[in-house]
């Protein structure tokens, strides 16, 4: 099979939008472990769905960390435009993106020879950073949502400012007349006084 | 249940084949934006003639992979909402693996900018 053909035929698999598909979801391989390229979490070996698409010609395999991703991956969902994704969160800006916790894990295609003492060190840091990491996200959060906070607040106060005419203290009015009714009493009697 | 109002509950297996079928089938939108780089778009712009294409392949919309029969036509198609659909889809960048996996925290992400359409192919 030519390669045009080839490329026609694996998107009419799942129906267009292969080729977007292609380098947008899930295609890495890896024995041990993986991130979701839908949900963009991590997909343990044994519970990760597998979907082939021609895997003779072009060797593909998705994976998705649970049939929800899968399903999506199957309706062409956009992970930028889906809500519940990583990519949307990131995207506008609802989680921490820029951040020095993020460069540690990457793929970087650099064979490493095996040296017990980096082993050691690397596992002890894993959880050091991923420790940091979550620690600084969740401030992120937090200060994002302080924001809103702020404003509810500010505008609780001007609403008050604004409609204060509405509320009255229950006795107010009564006092007023009575305090009207006392200076009557007063006027009248220094008029019988004068009398 | 009239028996055409019952015929009209089933459809078979029509719309999965609609779904399905390549006879139509026009590039997508990841491919376009391969296209609408400058070396690409060159080439897919001056055509060599080919008597199989409409217009002899001379008059080609980037954004909709799509000959036309006429010069004017062309020009009657961009003013189209067809055309400016696409246009509209086609300003978002394509989704990458490299940004699910920055999206899933490895790497810091930024958001990929909007595509300048008007500059990158500039034809008319
Ligand atoms: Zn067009």
């Amino acid at each position: 099979m030519s390669g045009r053909s080839t490329e026609r035929w694996v998107r009419r698999l799942i129906g267009g939008w292969v080729g977007h598909l292609l380098h947008c979801y899930p295609i890495y391989v890896d024995p041990t472990s993986y991130r979701d390229g839908i949900a963009s979490e991590w997909v343990d070996d044994a519970r990760g769905v597998k979907t082939t698409l021609c895997g003779v010609i072009t060797c593909m395999i998705f994976r998705f960390c649970r049939s929800k991703c899968h399903k999506a991956f199957k309706k062409k969902r956009n992970p930028r435009k889906t809500k519940w994704t990583k990519a949307f969160r990131k995207a506008a800006g609802k989680e921490l993106t820029v951040d020095p916790s993020f460069e540690f894990e990457k793929r970087r295609n650099v064979p490493i020879k095996y040296d017990r003492q980096l082993w050691k060190t690397t596992v002890k840091a894993m959880e050091k950073i991923e420790e940091i990491r979550i620690k600084r996200q969740n401030q992120y959060i937090q200060n994002r949502l302080n924001k809103g906070k702020e404003l509810a607040k500010k505008s609780d106060i001007v609403e008050v400012e604004k409609n204060i005419h509405l509320i009255r203290a229950p006795g107010a009015k009564q006092a007023k007349l009575e305090k009207k009714a006392v200076v009557i009493v007063e006027t009248e009697q220094e008029d019988m006084d004068e009398n | 249940m009239g028996r055409l109002a019952r015929k009209k509950q089933h459809k078979g297996d029509k719309p999965m084949k609609e779904k399905y079928r390549t006879k139509r089938k026009t590039k997508d939108l990841d491919q376009i934006h391969e296209d609408l780089k400058p070396e690409n778009a060159e080439k897919l712009l001056k055509q060599e003639i080919d008597h199989d294409k409409p217009g002899l392949g001379q008059h080609y919309c980037l954004h909709c992979a799509k000959h036309f029969v006429s010069e004017k036509a062309l020009k009657e198609h961009f003013k189209g909402n067809p055309h400016k659909r696409r246009e509209k889809n086609l300003r978002d960048a394509p989704y990458t693996l490299e940004e699910a996996e920055r999206a899933a925290g490895m790497g810091s992400y930024t958001a990929p900018k909007k595509v300048d359409l008007k500059k990158r192919h500039g034809h008319w």
